[in-house]
C-alpha cells in the first residue's frame, strides 16, 4: 500500500496530500441496482470521514461496506455505497465529492464497479 | 467487495500510466445519401450524420464521468465519400469535405474520417475527383480526415494511384505549408485497408458495414510499459506472458466502454480495436516500452525482434477480451505522436530504413513522419510502393501518412501540436526513384493470395 502510495503521491507532487475516492456504481441492464465505490488516499487528520459521508446523507447514498488502511501517514479507504436511491445524478455527486476532497485536502475520483469488475474478473 | 488491491491497480493504470479509452468512433453509412444533384446530396449527409451523430460526445462524456476513465476522442467515420459522390456531376468534392467538417462541428466531435478513396485495382471516375479534391479538402477543412487504399493482398497494387499519391501529398503539403503543412496529417495511403478501423486519419466506414455501429479504440503503452517495469532480467516467456495479461485487463475495460456506448446510443456494437496507441505525453510511448525490453534506444538492432512480440502479445491478451476484435489491432508507432520515438530520432538510433522493418511486424506503417519539404514526389511515391509492397505480401494493413514539410530540412523540427506532437525532419535517399514511379501500371497480386 505503501508502495501504491508513494507512487501515486509522485505523480502529482504539487499536492502535499492525496486523496482518491474511488466509486464504483453498479447497474445491472435496465435495472435498479447502482452500486459505487469509494477510495481515499492521503494524509490522515480528523473529519475525513465526516467529510465524506456527509455528502452521502445529503445525496441519499448508502454506504454498504468501508475498507480503510493507515500506513505511515497515510490514510487509505475504500468504500462501497449504493446509489439506488441517490436524489441526485451521478455527475453531481461526483462535484460534491470533489469539492469536499478540495475542502480536506483530498483528491476524489468516482467510478462505476463495472470497469473493476471487467478488469478483474473473468 | 473487490480485491483492495485490484481496485488501486486500475486507479493507478488510470493515474499514473495514462490508461484511456483512445476513442469511440460512430461508422455511418451514407449509401442512402447519393443523389444526381451534389448540393441535395450534401444536404442528405449532413443531416443523417448529425442526426446519428446527436448524442455521441454527451454519451462519451457521462461514460468518461461514470467510470472514471478518460475517453479521448468521440468521432465519426462514414461511407468512402468516392462512392457518394459520384453519383452527381461534380467535378470537385471539396464540398463535401467541408459538408463533413461542418457537421462535426456541429456534434462537437473531433475529427471525422471517410474523405476515401478504394482504389487498388483502379480508378473510377468519382475515385479521380476524389483524389484530385484531396488537397484543396484537407486546405479547407480542419475536422476531416482522409485515406485512400491503393493495394490489396487480392488485387496487388495500384502503382498509378500510389505515382498520383506523391504528387497529391505533395501539393497538400503546400497548400498548408503555413502550418507545418499539416494537411499531410490528416491524410493516410493504405494497403489492405480495413472496413471499421477507429482510429483516425484512416478510418471510415465500409460498405460491408451495417447502417451505422459503434467501434472502439483502446490506448495504454503507459500500461504495458509499467507491467514490464515489475520483471526486469525476466525472460522473453515472462515478458510475452506479462504483456498478454496486462492487455487482456486494458481490453476488458476497452469492451465494457464499449458495451456501454452501445446501449446508451441505441447502435450495435462493430468492434473493439486492441491499440496500444501512443501520445506524445511521457509515460505514453510504444518506444518506452521496447526500450523496457532491454534496448539501449529505440531503433538499435532488436527493435523489431521486440515491436513483434509486444504486437503479437497484445493481440493474444486483447482477442481474449473482447467479443469482436477488428480495426487495426496491435501497436502503432506514429513517430511524432510518441515521446519515445521523437527522442530515438533525435537521438540518431531511430532512421526511415528502420522504421520501414518495423512496419512489417506493428500493425499500421509509416506513421506521422516528417520529411524535408523539398522531398521528391516519385520519392514519396516510391515510399508508399515498398510500405504497400510489405503490407500486400505479408497480407496485413500498412499505411504511410508521411508528412513533406514545406520550407524544413534535415534536423528542423516540426510542430503540429495536439495529440499530433512534433516530428524531427528524418533523411530520405538522395538517390531518385523517378524512372520506377512513372511506369504506372499495377503489380500483380502475389501468388499466395490465390486460395480459392
Amino acid at each position: 500500500m505503501l508502495n501504491l502510495a508513494s507512487v501515486f503521491f509522485s505523480s502529482k507532487a504539487e499536492l502535499c496530500i492525496l486523496c482518491a475516492i474511488t466509486i464504483f456504481i453498479k447497474n445491472y441492464e435496465g435495472a435498479k441496482e447502482m452500486k459505487a465505490f469509494v477510495t481515499v488516499l492521503g494524509e490522515d487528520k480528523v473529519g475525513i470521514i465526516y467529510g465524506i459521508t456527509s455528502v452521502f446523507k445529503e445525496t441519499n447514498v448508502n454506504v454498504l461496506d468501508v475498507n480503510q488502511t493507515l500506513l505511515g501517514g497515510f490514510f487509505t479507504m475504500i468504500m462501497l455505497v449504493d446509489l439506488e436511491k441517490m436524489n441526485t445524478d451521478f455527475g453531481e455527486l461526483k462535484h460534491k465529492l470533489e469539492v469536499a476532497g478540495e475542502q480536506l485536502d483530498l483528491s476524489i475520483l468516482i467510478q462505476r464497479e463495472d470497469i473493476f469488475n471487467s478488469m478483474h474478473k473473468i | 467487495m473487490i480485491n483492495f488491491q485490484n481496485i488501486m491497480e486500475t486507479i493507478d493504470m488510470i493515474e499514473k500510466e495514462k490508461l484511456d479509452i483512445r476513442t469511440i468512433t460512430m461508422g455511418i453509412s451514407l449509401l442512402d445519401c447519393c443523389d444526381s444533384d451534389g448540393a441535395k446530396s450534401r444536404m442528405k449527409i449532413y443531416e443523417k450524420i448529425t442526426r446519428y451523430a446527436k448524442n455521441l460526445v454527451k454519451v462519451g462524456c457521462d461514460i468518461e464521468t461514470e467510470y472514471g476513465i478518460p475517453i479521448i476522442n468521440k468521432r465519426v467515420s462514414v461511407t468512402p465519400i468516392a462512392l457518394i459522390a459520384q453519383a452527381c456531376g461534380d467535378n470537385n468534392y471539396s464540398a463535401f469535405a467541408k459538408i463533413l467538417d461542418k457537421a462535426a462541428d456541429t456534434v462537437g466531435i473531433n475529427f471525422i474520417g471517410g474523405f476515401s478513396a478504394l482504389v487498388q485495382k483502379g480508378y473510377t471516375k468519382g475515385d479521380k475527383i476524389l483524389l484530385d479534391s484531396i488537397p484543396e479538402a484537407l486546405a479547407a477543412t480542419k475536422k476531416v480526415c482522409s485515406s485512400v487504399n491503393v493495394a490489396c493482398t487480392k488485387s496487388g497494387i495500384n502503382m498509378n494511384a500510389v505515382r498520383d499519391m506523391g504528387e497529391i501529398i505533395k501539393k497538400t503539403a503546400w497548400l498548408t505549408r503555413d502550418n507545418e503543412s499539416i494537411g499531410c496529417a490528416k491524410l493516410v495511403v493504405f494497403a489492405n485497408a480495413v472496413e471499421d478501423n477507429p482510429f483516425m486519419a484512416g478510418a471510415f466506414h465500409g460498405i460491408g458495414e451495417a447502417e451505422c455501429v459503434i467501434n472502439v479504440g483502446i490506448s495504454g503503452p503507459g500500461v504495458i510499459k509499467a507491467a514490464l517495469e515489475g520483471i526486469k532480467g525476466e525472460s522473453f516467456d515472462t515478458v510475452a506472458e506479462t504483456i498478454k495479461k496486462t492487455a487482456f485487463k486494458i481490453t476488458r475495460a476497452g469492451q465494457l466502454i464499449a458495451n456501454e456506448a452501445s446501449a446508451r446510443l441505441s447502435v450495435p456494437l462493430g468492434i473493439v480495436d486492441l491499440s496500444l496507441a501512443p501520445t506524445p505525453a511521457v509515460g505514453d510511448s510504444v518506444a518506452r516500452i521496447l526500450e523496457e525490453m532491454g534496448l539501449e534506444s529505440c531503433g538499435c538492432h532488436g527493435t523489431t525482434a521486440a515491436l513483434a512480440l509486444l504486437n503479437d502479445a497484445v493481440k493474444k491478451g486483447g482477442v481474449m477480451a473482447s467479443c469482436h476484435v477488428g480495426g487495426l489491432s496491435g501497436a502503432f508507432i506514429p513517430v511524432s505522436e510518441d515521446e519515445g520515438m521523437i527522442n530515438a530520432v533525435n537521438m540518431g538510433s531511430l532512421n526511415l530504413e528502420k522504421l520501414e522493418a518495423m512496419t512489417c511486424v506493428c500493425s499500421v506503417g509509416l506513421d506521422m513522419v516528417a520529411v524535408p519539404g523539398d522531398t521528391e514526389a516519385s520519392t514519396l511515391s516510391a515510399i508508399i510502393a515498398d510500405e504497400a509492397a510489405i503490407g500486400v505480401i505479408n497480407n496485413k494493413t500498412t499505411g504511410v501518412r508521411i508528412i513533406p514539410v514545406y520550407g524544413k530540412k534535415v534536423g528542423d523540427l516540426a510542430e503540429f501540436g495536439g495529440l499530433l506532437g512534433k516530428a524531427p525532419i528524418m533523411p530520405v535517399s538522395k538517390y531518385s526513384s523517378e524512372a520506377f514511379i512513372s511506369r504506372g501500371g499495377r503489380i500483380p497480386a502475389p501468388i499466395h493470395s490465390f486460395k480459392n
